[in-house]
Order: C-alpha cells, then sequence, then structure tokens
C-alpha cells in the first residue's frame, strides 16, 4: 500500500499527501478523480484556479467526502497544510418511509439500513421505491428524499397519486408492419393496473423475439388513467449471429444462426440455425408465420430440424419436421403459451436400444402456463411459477410402427423466502412426472424411439448424477422428480450466491408405475452473476439404494457441473 | 401683657444663653477640634453607625489639632483599619493608614492639604446585595470634575489594593490595583496601575494623568483579553483623555483582535492601527443637569488587515444630543469610507481563513470601495436611511470583476429594538471569469447535496419580524454580459443574470445563456439561448434551453426544456425527420439504417431515457461531446448506461448504480458486434431445453 501513495507521519498520525498542502488520514482510503483533484489541490495549467485557498478545498472536499459517505470530517490547518481526518464513514440506521400506501409501507426495503449514507444511495432508494410503487399502479408518483447524517437517518417522502389503470396504449408504427403487430407481446391489458414490470416483460418478449432492435414505453398519467405509448428502434431485419456457449454436460457450444424477423406485414419469422457440441450437433430451420390477414396471437409454426445425439447410453441420428399451430394468451398476471401440431420423425439408433431407420408420425405439442414475474425474474430467479405440460402421441398403423403416448408435466416456482428486497434468500422448487405408455416392453423394444422414453440426471433434474444416467441405457416409460434449492443472494460479496440443494427422483419401465430406488441427491453450489452473465456451478452426490428393481448399479458418486447462463 | 412680655423676655434671654454657650463651644471646639474628633468620640460613632456599617480597627491614632485660628490639620492612622457598608455589600480593609489633611479656610473656601497620605495593604471585597433595584438618576451624566479637587494640593497619595473583589451573582472579578499622587507645579499628578480578570478574562490598565485647574489630561494604556468568544484581544495605547467642565475629548490608538466566528473560530489580529477620536462639548454650560451636547467621532483604521498592509477604513460621526435624553435624542450625521487597494493581498492574507476568497477570484488585482453615509434621530420610531455604495475594480490576465452597487440600508428604531432594512441594487457592469477546467468524464458534484443535513433541522419560530432584512437585485447590462471561459467551449460563454434576493423568499430570477459554439456531436453546434429559472430548491430550477447543429443536408435543433433535475429534450429537424433518425444521427453520425444492431438498440435507448428523463444534463452533455459506443436503458430501474469513448482510447461507462434492480438481462453488450446472450436452448425439445449464455457476435442488415 505504502508504495502507491506518499504517506507522511507527524503528530504520531499517518497522513496522505492528497495534493501538497492537503493531508488526509487514514492513508490509502480517499482517492480522487482527476476533475475532483483539480478543484482541490488547483490546476497548474489553469492560472485562474491554482490557488485553491484552504477554506475552498475543504468545501469541496467535503462535498466529495460526502459522495464516499464521510460527512463529519476533522479539518486543521496546520504549516504542513490542511490535516483531514476522515473519521467514520456514516451508515444509515433507520429508513423512514412518509406518506406511502400501506402495501408499498410495508414492503421490506433491505440495502438501506446498515448501508453507507451517500448521495447515490438515496439515488438509488429513490428509485427502487418509485419502481415499487409503479408495479402496483402508482405509474407516476413522486418520491423526494431526505437523510440527516447524525442520526443516519433517511426519510423518503412519498407523493403517489392514485393508483390508475392503462386506459390508452398506442404504438409508432415500424415499417412494413401492421401497426398493431407489437399487441401480441403485450403482458398487460387495457383496462389492468399499470405495472411497470409487464411493460418491461413486453420489451422483453419483443427484444426476445428480435422484432426490432431497441422499444420503449412513454407513461404519460391522466385524471383518469395512464395512456401509453410505444416507440420502436426497428433496425435491420435480417441477423447473422455467430457464437459459443460452455457447460459440463456439452462442453463447448458452437452456434450460427441466420434470421429474419419482420416477414410480411403481420412480423413473421425464419431462422436457420446450426449448433454443434460434444453431445449434440444440428441443424434446423424454424419459422413462426402469422398466418391471419390481421394481427394476432395465432401462428403456424413449421420447424426442420436433423440432429446427432451422442449420449451416455446411445448414440442417434434424428430428423424431425413439424408443423404445428400455436397461440399465446395473456391474462392478468399470467401468460400461456403452447402449440401442438403432427410431426414427420426420422431416428437411427447407431449405439443403445432404439430403432433403426424408423420414420414415424407423431402428434406433438407443449403447453406452458407462467407468470409473468417468472418471465420478469428469468435470468434472475426470485419470483414466480412456470407449469409446462408436453405431450408426442404416435400411433400404430398411424403412418407409425409404433404405439407411444408420451405425457409429461413439469414445474418451476421461485419464492423469495423472507420477502426482502431485494431478496436475501431465495427458495426454489421444481419437479416433474411424466409417463409414456406403450404396448412395448422398454427394456427390451427397439422400437420405442428415445424421446418417448424417459431419462433422469443432470443439471435440469437430479443434479448428483450425471447427464441422462438414470436408469440406464434402457430408459424408463414413468419418471417422477422434485428438487429444492436454496440460494442465498446476499451472504457473500461479489455477487456470489452459495446454494444448498437436494433433488430426488423415481423411475419405472413400465406406464404409470414406478421402480425401486429412489435417486436422490443432496449437494451445493455457487452461482456467480457475473457482469457478463450468469455462472453456475455444483456439486452433488448421487445416492441410490442398492439391490432396487430398476437398476442393479451402484450410481453413487459425485457429480460437478458448471454452466452459463442457466437457472434453476 | 405683662406675662407675654415677661414669656418674651425670658425666651430671649434662654435663647441668647444658648446662643453663648453653642458659640462657646462651637469656639472651643473650633479651637480644639481634638475635644470632637478623637478616639473616644470616633468609637462612638462607630456605634452609632453599626446598623448600617461596621468600623472596626488594630489601632487608631486620631490626632486633631489648630495651627492658627483657620488652620486646621487632622492625622488619622491606623492599622488594620476595616469598614464594612452592610446595604451596599463593600467590606474593605487596610492595613496601614495614614492620613495627614490640613484644612485652610481663611479664604472662606476650604483649601485642603492633604499631606503623605497611605492607605496600604488593601482588601476591598465588595458583593452587592440583590434588592430592588434603585430608581436611576433620570438627569443624565456631568462632565464636571468634582469640585474639591480644585481646592486640593497633595503632597503625596499611595493607595494599595492587594486583593480587589467584586462578586456577583454571574460573575467574581478580582483585581490589585496601585494609585500614586503627588502635586507637581500645582497640578496633581497620578499614575493608576491595576491588573486583574475572571476565569479567562484578563485586563490591564496603566493610567496616568494629572489633574489642575479643573482639567483632566490621562494617557490611558490598558487592554483586555477575552472580554468576548469574538473579541479575544482589544487595547488602547497611548489613549489621550482630555475632560473639562465643558468637554472630553479622546484620541485613542487601538488594537484589535477579533474571532470570526465561524465553525472553526478564526482569530487574527486585524487592525494595527485604530485611532478612534472622540470629541464631546456642552452646549450650554450654565444649564447644568440637563446638558446638551454635541460632538464628533472619528475612527480611522489603516491598515484593517494588518498582515498585509491592506484596507483603510474612515468613520467620522457628528452627533448632538440632550444627555438626559441620549439616546433617543441623539442626532448623527456620519459617512463610512472602507477602502481596499489591492483586493489580490487582501485574497493573499485570507488564504488561511475559514472565509477565503475562493478560486477564481483570489487572482484578481484592484480596488474595491465601500461607501456610507447616514444622517437622522435615534428617536423611537424614527427612520434613518443610510445611503451605500460598493465598487470593485478588479482584473487578472483573463479576468475581470467590476460591480457597481447602490442601494439604501434603512434604520428603524422599534421601542428599544433596532431594525435594518437593506434595499441593494448590484450591476456586474463587466465581468470575465475562468471556469476551472473540467475533463470529458464524469463531473464531480459541485456543492453538497443539499437533501442530506448534518443535522435535524430545529424548527424556528419565524413568528418574530426579524431585524435584519433585504431585498437585493443582482443583474448584468444586456449590452455588456457576463462572460465565462470554459474549456469546453470555443468562445466566451455569454451570461445574463438577472436574480432577486428578498429576505425571507426564495431566491428568483434568470440565468440566460447568449449564443456560443461549443463542440457537441462531432460538430460545431450553437447553443442559442440556455436559461435557468432560479428556484427554491437546485431541483425545482427551471430550464429553456435551444441547441443547433448544422449538418449539410438538415438542420437538427435540440430543445432542453423543464426542470434541471429532469430535463425534458426534444429533437426536432429542417426538414423534418423522425426522432430516431435524428438521434442515430447525433450519435453515431449516420443514418439509421446505415446503423448495427447495437447502435440501433443504443438509439432506441438513448430515445427511451430522453422520453423519461433519466439523463442529467451532465451525462447529457458528456453523451453529446464524446463518441459514443453504446447507451443503455432499463426503463423499469430507470437506470441509464452509456459507454463513451474518450480521447486517449480507454471507454467510460457513465451510469446509475444498478444494484438491486437486476431483472431482465438477457443481452449484455461486450463491444461493437459482440454480446453475451442468453438463450432458451432448444425450446422445442422437452430434455434439452435450457437457459445457455452465449458469447455471440451478430450482425444485422
Amino acid at each position: 500500500m505504502a508504495g502507491l501513495f506518499s504517506v507522511i507521519s507527524f503528530a504520531q498520525e499517518d497522513f496522505e499527501k492528497l495534493c501538497p498542502r492537503v493531508l488526509i488520514s487514514p492513508p490509502g482510503v480517499m482517492s480522487l478523480s482527476e476533475t475532483e483533484r483539480l478543484l482541490v489541490c488547483g490546476d497548474p495549467k489553469n492560472t485562474s484556479w491554482n490557488n485553491i485557498p484552504e477554506s475552498q478545498a475543504r468545501f469541496h472536499l467535503s462535498t466529495f467526502l460526502q459522495d464516499r459517505g464521510y460527512f463529519f470530517p476533522d479539518y486543521t490547518s496546520t504549516k504542513e497544510g490542511l490535516t483531514v481526518r476522515l473519521g467514520d464513514r456514516t451508515v444509515v440506521k433507520k429508513f423512514i418511509l412518509k406518506n406511502a400506501p400501506e402495501d408499498v409501507a410495508k414492503h421490506r426495503f433491505r440495502k438501506v439500513e446498515g448501508e453507507t449514507l451517500t448521495p447515490g444511495l438515496l439515488d438509488n432508494t429513490k428509485t427502487r421505491v418509485r419502481h415499487r410503487l409503479q408495479t402496483m399502479g402508482y405509474a407516476c408518483p413522486e418520491v423526494t428524499m431526505e437523510a440527516v447524517a447524525s442520526t443516519g437517518t433517511i426519510t423518503a417522502q412519498v407523493d403517489a397519486g392514485k393508483a390508475l389503470r392503462v386506459i390508452r396504449a398506442d404504438s409508432d408504427p415500424i415499417e412494413s408492419l401492421s401497426d398493431e403487430v407489437p399487441h401480441r407481446y403485450r403482458a398487460f391489458a387495457l383496462g389492468e393496473l399499470y405495472n411497470s414490470d409487464y411493460l418491461a416483460v413486453t420489451v422483453h418478449r419483443i427484444l426476445e423475439e428480435g422484432l426490432v432492435q431497441s422499444t420503449h414505453f412513454t407513461t404519460d398519467c391522466k385524471e383518469d388513467g395512464v395512456f401509453l405509448g410505444q416507440r420502436f428502434v426497428p433496425g435491420p431485419p435480417r441477423l447473422v449471429k455467430i457464437g459459443f456457449g460452455v457447460d459440463t454436460e456439452q462442453l463447448l457450444i458452437a452456434r450460427a444462426s441466420w434470421s429474419h424477423n419482420r416477414l410480411g406485414k403481420m412480423g413473421s419469422s425464419l431462422e436457420l440455425m446450426a449448433s454443434a457440441s460434444f453431445r449434440i450437433q444440428e441443424v434446423g430451420a424454424t419459422a413462426k408465420w402469422y398466418y391471419l390477414p390481421y394481427p394476432s396471437r395465432y401462428f403456424l409454426r413449421p420447424s426442420l430440424r436433423i440432429r446427432r445425439n451422442v449420449e451416455q447410453h446411445f448414440e442417434s441420428y434424428e430428423g424431425r419436421l413439424q408443423f404445428a399451430p400455436g397461440m399465446t394468451w395473456d391474462g392478468h398476471h399470467v401468460g400461456l403459451e403452447g402449440h401442438f401440431g403432427p410431426v414427420l420423425n426420422f431416428v437411427n439408433t447407431v449405439v443403445g436400444i432404439g430403432p433403426d431407420n424408423s420414420k414415424f408420425l407423431s402428434w406433438g405439442g407443449d403447453l406452458a402456463f407462467r407468470s409473468h414475474y417468472y418471465e420478469f425474474y428469468r435470468t434472475s430467479p426470485q419470483k414466480g411459477f412456470e407449469i409446462r405440460a408436453e405431450t408426442n402421441l404416435t400411433f400404430r398403423n398411424a403412418l407409425s410402427n409404433v404405439n407411444a403416448q408420451l405425457f409429461r408435466v413439469q414445474f418451476v416456482q421461485n419464492l423469495n423466502a423472507l420477502g426482502l428486497d431485494p431478496p436475501w434468500l431465495v427458495m426454489s422448487f421444481r419437479g416433474g412426472a411424466g409417463t409414456t405408455i406403450t404396448d412395448e416392453d422398454a427394456t427390451t423394444s427397439s422400437l420405442i424411439p428415445v424421446e418417448f422414453k424417459h431419462f433422469l440426471g443432470g443439471s435440469k433434474n437430479l443434479r448428483g448424477f450425471g447427464r441422462l444416467e438414470l436408469p440406464d441405457e434402457k430408459g424408463a416409460l414413468t419418471s417422477a422428480f422434485f428438487g429444492t434449492e436454496l440460494r442465498f443472494t446476499d451472504l457473500l460479496p461479489f455477487n456470489l450466491h452459495p446454494l444448498a440443494f437436494i433433488d430426488a427422483g423415481v423411475m419405472g419401465r413400465r406406464s404409470f408405475a414406478f421402480d425401486t430406488p429412489l435417486f436422490w441427491s443432496p449437494g451445493g453450489g455457487m452461482r456467480w452473476e457475473s457482469p457478463i452473465g450468469v455462472i453456475r456451478t455444483t456439486l452433488a452426490h448421487g445416492f441410490s439404494n442398492a439391490g432396487g428393481s430398476l437398476s442393479q448399479a451402484s450410481h453413487n458418486h459425485w457429480q460437478f457441473y458448471f454452466s452459463f447462463g442457466e437457472e434453476f | 401683657m405683662s406675662v407675654a412680655k415677661k414669656l418674651f423676655k425670658w425666651g430671649w434671654r434662654v435663647s441668647l444663653g444658648i446662643f453663648v454657650v453653642l458659640s462657646l463651644a462651637f469656639l472651643a471646639v473650633w479651637t480644639w477640634p481634638q475635644l470632637l474628633i478623637n478616639r473616644a468620640n470616633v468609637e462612638r460613632l462607630a456605634n452609632l453607625l453599626r446598623p448600617s456599617t461596621d468600623l472596626s480597627w488594630g489601632s487608631l491614632d486620631i490626632k486633631a489639632g489648630s495651627h492658627s485660628f483657620f488652620r486646621k490639620h487632622l492625622l488619622i492612622e491606623a492599622k488594620d483599619f476595616c469598614f464594612r457598608l452592610k446595604e451596599s455589600g463593600v467590606d474593605s480593609c487596610f492595613s496601614e493608614v495614614s492620613i495627614p489633611l490640613e484644612i485652610d479656610i481663611a479664604h472662606w473656601v476650604p483649601h485642603y492639604h492633604l499631606g503623605a497620605t497611605k492607605l496600604l495593604g488593601g482588601k476591598i471585597n465588595i458583593e452587592p446585595k440583590a434588592g430592588p433595584e434603585e430608581k436611576k438618576d433620570e438627569e443624565g451624566g456631568n462632565l464636571e470634575l468634582p469640585g474639591f479637587l480644585k481646592y486640593l494640593n497633595l503632597v503625596s497619595l499611595v493607595v494599595g489594593v492587594d486583593a480587589f473583589t467584586l462578586r456577583t451573582p454571574t460573575t467574581t472579578l478580582k483585581a490589585t490595583a496601585e494609585l500614586n499622587a503627588t502635586e507637581k507645579d500645582e497640578n496633581i499628578v497620578f499614575r493608576f496601575r491595576g491588573t486583574g480578570g475572571e476565569g479567562k478574562k484578563k485586563f490591564k490598565a496603566d493610567i496616568s494623568g494629572d489633574i489642575g485647574d479643573g482639567t483632566l489630561l490621562a494617557l490611558v494604556t490598558a487592554d483586555a483579553q477575552n472580554l468576548a468568544d469574538s473579541l479575544p484581544g482589544v487595547g488602547v495605547t497611548k489613549c489621550r483623555i482630555t475632560l473639562t467642565e465643558q468637554s472630553l475629548r479622546t484620541s485613542c490608538p487601538a488594537s484589535l483582535k477579533l474571532t470570526i466566528p465561524t465553525k472553526k473560530p478564526y482569530t487574527d489580529d486585524f487592525a494595527a492601527l485604530i485611532d478612534l477620536k472622540v470629541d464631546l462639548k456642552r452646549k450650554d454650560p450654565a444649564f447644568k443637569g440637563k446638558d446638551s451636547i454635541g460632538g464628533n467621532v472619528s475612527l480611522n483604521i489603516e491598515p484593517v488587515i494588518r498582515r498585509v498592509k491592506e484596507g483603510r477604513l474612515e468613520f467620522r460621526s457628528r452627533f448632538d444630543g440632550e444627555v438626559a435624553k441620549l439616546p433617543n435624542d441623539l442626532s448623527l450625521d456620519s459617512h463610512l469610507k472602507f477602502e481596499i487597494k489591492d483586493f489580490r493581498r487582501v485574497s493573499w492574507a485570507m488564504q488561511k481563513m475559514p472565509w477565503g476568497v475562493p478560486e477564481p477570484l483570489n487572482s484578481l488585482r484592484g480596488p474595491i470601495t465601500i461607501q456610507a453615509s447616514a444622517k437622522g434621530k435615534l428617536s423611537p420610531n424614527s427612520e434613518t436611511p443610510v445611503p451605500l455604495k460598493f465598487e470593485t475594480r478588479l482584473s487578472s490576465i483573463k479576468q475581470r470583476l467590476s460591480l457597481d452597487g447602490s442601494g439604501e440600508l434603512l434604520l428603524r428604531r422599534v421601542k428599544e429594538e433596532f431594525k435594518t432594512h437593506l434595499k441593494f441594487q448590484l450591476q456586474l457592469s463587466d465581468v470575465r471569469l475562468v471556469l476551472p477546467r473540467l475533463e470529458h468524464k464524469a463531473p464531480p458534484r459541485l456543492a453538497p447535496d443539499g437533501r442530506i443535513k448534518l443535522r435535524p433541522e430545529v424548527a424556528r419560530n419565524v413568528t418574530k419580524e426579524p431585524s435584519f432584512t433585504y431585498e437585493i437585485e443582482i443583474l448584468s447590462p444586456p449590452e455588456n454580459p457576463i462572460r465565462l471561459v470554459s474549456n469546453l467551449a470555443g468562445a466566451d460563454i455569454p451570461v445574463n443574470l438577472s436574480l432577486k434576493l428578498k429576505s425571507g423568499e426564495p431566491a428568483d430570477g434568470i440565468i440566460r445563456l447568449g449564443q456560443f459554439p461549443v463542440e457537441l456531436f462531432r460538430r460545431v453546434a450553437s447553443v442559442d439561448r440556455f436559461e435557468l429559472r432560479v428556484a427554491d430548491k437546485p431541483e425545482n430550477q427551471e430550464i429553456n434551453g435551444r441547441i443547433t447543429i448544422a449538418y449539410t443536408d438538415y438542420t437538427i435543433r435540440i430543445l432542453i426544456l423543464g426542470l434541471a433535475s429532469e430535463p425534458h429534450v426534444k429533437f426536432l429537424s429542417e426538414p423534418p425527420l423522425p426522432e430516431d433518425q435524428v438521434m442515430a444521427v447525433l450519435l453515431f453520425g449516420k443514418p439509421i439504417d446505415d446503423l448495427d444492431n447495437d447502435e440501433a438498440a443504443s438509439v432506441g435507448s438513448a430515445r427511451a431515457a430522453v422520453a423519461d428523463s433519466a439523463v442529467s444534463l451532465a451525462s447529457m452533455y458528456l453523451l453529446a461531446s464524446t463518441p459514443v459506443e453504446s447507451v443503455g436503458y432499463d426503463q423499469t430501474t430507470g437506470v441509464f448506461t452509456a459507454k463513451i469513448r474518450l480521447g486517449d482510447g480507454t471507454s467510460l461507462n457513465l451510469g446509475s448504480d444498478t444494484r438491486s434492480l437486476n431483472q431482465l438481462g438477457v443481452r449484455k453488450r461486450l463491444g461493437p458486434d459482440w454480446t453475451v446472450t442468453t438463450y432458451l436452448q432448444n425450446p422445442l425439445d422437452p430434455i434439452e431445453r435450457s437457459l445457455t449464455a452465449f458469447l455471440e457476435w451478430s450482425k444485422g442488415y
């Protein structure tokens, strides 16, 4: 430390030489920006500002120290210059919300009390209080912040106004698109209470879909409600992307795509994609065709995928051509998204039990029912739920030589366990159950395609086991799992979130029937919200009761996972 | 009749007898005063006085006698002579008393001849008793010396008080004093020396002079320390006092040490040469008791600031009034002039003081003059106008500060209280100031955040009218505006100012920037106007600005309106262009169709942030004055971020604190065309579906 700054000692105390005539104690704590330094120490390049008197240096320094939480520095004029003893940082002891609506007043704001008092903290707290109000219908609240340093008190004086409903929402036109195309992404409806988070979800959906490069809402509060305006920066409609991802399940993942996101007046899209990892290599094309002659939430989803899977128990080549009608719907706080349609499949299993060069028709679909807050917090889960139901049906004699119908339901629920803002403990639950109804024997029949079989293991369900390790290479016809995770979001510095979890699952070789053993895996891990995305690692031990009817092999072992971007 | 006659006869005889006896007695006492003035009678007198006064002594010798019929002598010698006045609380003892006195009444007026008089080893203790306040003598003071001093001859007088103590309920003052007086050339020459103090308060006085022919001449050298917190030192050196029956005249060179009561009080010797002259005359000597006085007071201080020998203060006042009615009857005609010849010296002297002249003013040189004059009476409910003038002619190589102020201070006396009201207009006649050099980085906070108070504010009772009120108008002439020099502007920034400051009301006025060129958005733009309406709080200040940027094919105008804390910005163009097109040109210098995805997204974010008034004026300036790499805005949280490219090749992130506010961060920009994007991988595959983040390069077309 001493090498980084000039330290001088007198009166049995160490001081850092901030500038020739300003000494500060303790050393190494305070650093000034270049412009701050000019105002405290003088500017040798500016003759009108090169001779800062002590009183002015003190004034500026006091202002800059405020920014760093020092409100009661002790200044002494000595022959060495102006000496400054920083004293202690002022810590907020009490946060008072005045005149706030009852539901906001009860809100448990953290990271105010116990924090260092700075103007930045006031700004941040104001933003948080405003944000909270804006999620509860108070679209244009006024929040005035005040603080008293000697008592460590922060007061937010709230003038929330009335809780308002959205009574009008207009969108700017997007060139070549019908005016109402953006409406299908709305997570809110006219007449509902204003919630700024739902505007964010809407923006997020549009950006994720790639419809435009940027969009935002303007909010205009009127006496009887809120007028929303939506503005766009369309950007180019065609996009080429090349990217790389990484996790322990697939190791390095490379992905390239070309997409056109504003096809036709209704804003249909087409994406051509190729990706490759150690486990999976695939090429595909997916379109989302809004076929109706007016903007709507109904679409047709043709997709083609050709893939090679290299898994622990099997290796297969798959071709899949689907033509699925789909739709989206949004209610008060929840949304629905689903599609269902025929799938023309081609499967060639080269390793493991599965069909060789099999072509068959199936009917597949997916229905997701989720809260808007699940979407809102998707990359930093703390609230919301999702329930997803999937099915894949194939019938013998209906362009198929096997009779198999897969049904699967999964859910995720995230809870802010103590109701604190920001959360301190996030509790998550997830589970799922699925079965395949077939007259084939799962252990011996090579007619059942792999995608109709059930496997567990991996970061998505049982983290104490390898990817799709369970039950064995033969797979199962029934599976269920449940996992819970506790994530401490403010226990460690640097956005490191330690987590503890336990997952458990059971499987069965027959439809609607489970066999022993019970597979379970306790473990822990770390999640890091790095500046470039979420990095997650887990270490868990898989346990299975020996001697079960499903598998004789022991699956007891340690399992480590690393992922980039993945969440619970 | 005969009875009446007899009575008269007897009465006459008795009266004559009494007269003869008394005359004989008086003659006897006159001839032998020791018959009356002797120790026994003094003891009797002490017993008689005992209810109000205690007299005691260790030894007492009183010798009275006659030198002749008209010359008497009295010698009082005592050891440990004490007297105590019970009502007034005076308790005094002298260890040695010797008073040889001769009285000569040959000329019908007693002449006193005091021999070698000694009052030594004095211990005086005064502790006034609390009681009903004595009615003050309505009559004013008398300028006369005590009459007997005219007929006093003195051989010598020595008074030594070893311990003087004055106790009041609030203070205890202790002092020692010594008085020596002798007669020389028919004058009494005296010298008094005393020291004393109470706690930190100390004083010392040395007074010498002579009294003769009804005139007292005295030289006073005295100093006092810590009389008040703000007055740690005050003194006079050889202050000449002349007191006659008709006049009082003083000429006092004084020194003054002042403490300026700031948070950390600052003490310094301010003035080395203070000359206070008081010339006071009784107007009608015959009319005793209701004297009218008139006189002059002049005060010259030069230099005012001793360290740099700078500053001159002149004060002259003529006053008249009836002594008995002072101060109500006092008429004043006063003039004050304060001059600084070289302000730079003052700045230099004040460099280390708590109120040092701040930059960029402390390098200015030149004169400052303040003048005031007052003519009026201090009677209740009277109003005395005091015209004021203020002038500066300061300059340096790059700066000028010429101010001309004029106004009036209205002195009003309401009952016993003085009220003052200042009405003043300050014209900024010729002002050119250099602003601090600012870098193209986040500007620092220039003043403490007004939202944060150091201590709880105590509610003040404001029902009482303040004793000082003001109305101050500050303005710059439209034809010669203030010019501010900034490294960020291509030329001087013209500023017109019109401010009104009124006590008890928030400041009101407009600060108006005139047209000046500035480099914005990689072009020489013109700030056509920028107005700021001053308000009670900085966040309530209204702004109104217009900037014009000329391009080959079109002209873009930026309007900045609303509150300074949340500016509303409007982008207009001629011919009209969509707002995103205007922002694309401004931020990236090309049409929106030529922008890559990130740039287009940045334009959208900038539009959203500007629409929500989420960009501070300072951030807006930085965006405009430096090449922008990207702009991000989270509308949910109001968090604005921007990455600007600095001249040295580095980038700077501007923006708000984003902690606790993380939600939909699915796309994080790393650089031009590079992002980390989180995808829902394999959305149609129930087994493979997962969130995965990709380091991604993308290009739109």
